[in-house]
């Protein structure tokens, strides 16, 4: 080992043993090109370190040899990643969010190269909850999970993590990178999607496009595309945009996508044909945006809306008559719309097969029953949380120094 | 209404977490059990999602892994008639017995549910397919012991739905309980 590999191992023993982990925190990242230049000895050194005491200086070595990405002997590096994330000191590694988030970063970029996704998921999850503050903390490492879950076409650990209501973004090194932040909404709606969770899927792809912003990312107008077919699917339309959102995506984010504004201009027009001639005018832009599976789930929906419309002007109709108005090949096609709508609480209706006939019946919730109590109860509980939460948020920015000054300023 | 009981899906867990630690080549009783278990619980996306990482050689060598995706495939388009044929023509092993079993029961049930929910009049031979029961006799049968009507040249009359609400309310302290927060909270606003 040179001397001056040793000297880091030297100083990262003692400052760990003296407990000063944010004198060693601000050592590690002013040293780590002496590192990259030692490179071919840093194993020798992480043998001398111990996981548990020393977390911090190992930490450091591992990002460097990832980042020098020395792609033989990787097995090793991922073994030994694996085994610091799993049995690290959590205390000691939250002193640096910023160089653990970086290793997951990379590690990450290398399973996707190798095309290995699966292998990430289960330590992406360990790593996060090791790093976070509290479960409803934010950091840039979910972004990388949603990644490899959606590579793999595992979704449902990224679920555990996208149910939890975002309270609170992790500060890296004092700042958070924006992409990561979109990233999350935008990989979190396309799991939600994945899964037909649509109003979830609509609300994340929302707050991606109503990030304050200076310019369009290339994140947002993916998401913004994505927000118009879950918007159609869900509601038929797409509400116009919240008032908070930046000017420049009010600007430029339509004329980007005019595929799919043409879409939501022939669904307004509830004619099936207009719908399928977009489509088929703009299918090789669909599916090389990657959308035509949510653009077909559009079409369908279109059927079940028009259904719906005529639940407004009928209370019995036949089904080939009802076949003929929403443009269905036949009565049974109606009869299986209608089947898959009542089945997902859609539309209220009785169906008589002896006379070809369908009946549109009220909704018969009558909100007296036990479980809709429990649904109250349980969105109030909800709400005084949120309550709970803005009250302590309002009150951090009253006694914050910034905001005190800034104020000052301006009414002088 | 939920069909499924829960011990399937601590089961299900327990294989979740087999898969991932196995980083995705994990045995092929995982992968079948694992995807029975989605479909019993008409987890539709997950088993799509699964049979879509199940590793390649492993579906062209087991014909049972593609014998369970043939029931999800029919599940998807609601083919509920064709299930039951392909449950009752395969000759399940032993560790997927009992779940394709469940799957065939929970099937059954959830249909007669569906019937019950979106039918006045419906023939004897749709309920005889989406219940999978071959003799006319005994969809009789079933259909009188849930009180509807026989009509011997038609099918059934179904009488209208009721709404089951069986959910019971928390006890009185837990409700004192509840509304005294609510009380605290709006008072403090």
């Amino acid at each position: 080992m040179s001397s001056a590999l040793e000297q880091f191992v030297v100083t990262v023993r003692s400052l760990s043993s003296q407990g000063s982990f944010d004198q060693l925190y601000e050592y590690c990242s002013k040293n780590s090109d002496v590192l990259v230049k030692h490179s071919a000895h840093l194993d020798d050194a992480l043998a001398t370190l111990d996981l548990q005491e020393h977390s911090l200086g190992i930490l450091t070595i591992l990002c460097v040899k990832m980042s020098l990405n020395h792609n033989q002997a990787i097995e090793q590096l991922y073994a030994q990643i694996q085994e610091f994330i799993t049995e690290c000191n959590g205390e000691q590694i939250r002193v640096a969010p910023d160089t653990f988030a970086e290793l997951c970063h990379y590690f990450t970029l290398s399973l996707v190269e190798r095309r290995q996704p699966m292998r990430g998921i289960d330590l992406l999850c360990k790593a996060i909850t090791k790093i976070q503050l509290s479960p409803t903390q934010l950091t840039s490492i979910h972004a990388d999970l949603f990644q490899l879950c959606l590579l793999a076409k595992c979704l449902k650990p990224a679920l555990y993590f996208l149910d939890m209501d975002i309270t609170d973004i992790s500060k890296e090194g004092g700042q958070f990178d924006v992409k990561y932040f979109l990233l999350y909404y935008y990989y979190g709606g396309i799991i939600y999607a994945s899964l037909k969770k649509y109003e979830r899927a609509l609300y994340f792809f929302e707050v991606a496009i109503t990030t304050p912003s200076m310019a369009v990312s290339h994140i947002m107008l993916e998401a913004y595309k994505k927000y118009v077919l879950v918007a159609l699917i869900l509601y038929g339309k797409v509400p116009p945009f919240p008032k908070y959102t930046s000017q420049v995506v009010t600007r430029f984010i339509k004329p980007l996508s005019a595929p799919y504004n043409e879409l939501v201009s022939a669904y307004a027009t509830n004619n099936p044909e207009e719908v399928i001639a977009v489509i088929n005018r703009h299918s090789e832009t669909l599916t090389r945006e990657t959308n035509m599976g949510l653009v077909k789930q559009c079409l369908s929906s279109l059927h079940k809306k028009n259904i719906q419309r005529l639940t407004k002007t009928f209370l019995t109709l036949s089904l080939s008559d009802m076949a003929n108005r929403v443009q269905l090949a036949n009565a049974k096609e109606a009869e299986n719309y209608i089947l898959r709508m009542i089945e997902d609480k859609e539309i209220f209706a009785s169906i008589n097969q002896k006379d070809g006939m369908v009946v549109f019946l009220d909704n018969p919730e009558k909100y007296n029953t036990a479980t809709m109590f429990r649904r109250l109860e349980d969105d109030m509980k909800v709400c005084m949380y949120l309550e709970d939460k803005l009250r302590k948020m309002d009150q951090e920015i009253a006694v914050s120094a910034k905001y005190i000054q800034k104020v000052r300023v301006e009414s002088e | 209404m939920e069909f499924v009981k829960s011990d399937y899906k601590t089961l299900a867990t327990e294989l979740e977490r087999q898969e991932l630690e196995s980083y995705g080549s994990c045995s092929l009783q995982i992968y079948a059990q694992l995807l029975a278990i989605y479909l019993l619980s008409n987890d539709l996306p997950n088993a799509k999602f699964l049979w879509k990482r199940i590793p390649k050689n492993l579906k062209q060598e087991s014909p049972e892994l593609r014998a369970i995706w043939e029931i999800g495939k029919k599940l998807w388009e609601k083919n509920i008639h064709a299930i039951y044929d392909l449950i009752d023509g395969y000759q399940w092993p032993a560790y997927l017995n009992n779940i394709m079993k469940e799957l065939r029961e929970v099937t059954f049930k959830r249909a007669i549910n569906l019937i019950s929910q979106s039918y006045s009049y419906i023939s004897f031979d749709d309920f005889m397919n989406a219940t999978g029961i071959r003799d006319k006799n005994e969809a009789i049968n079933l259909g009188k012991s849930l009180n509807w009507d026989v009509d011997e040249n038609f099918g059934f009359a179904l009488p209208k739905k009721a709404n089951f609400d069986n959910e019971t309310i928390s006890s009185n302290q837990e409700q004192l309980e509840k509304l005294t927060q609510y009380v605290a909270f709006l008072e403090n606003y």
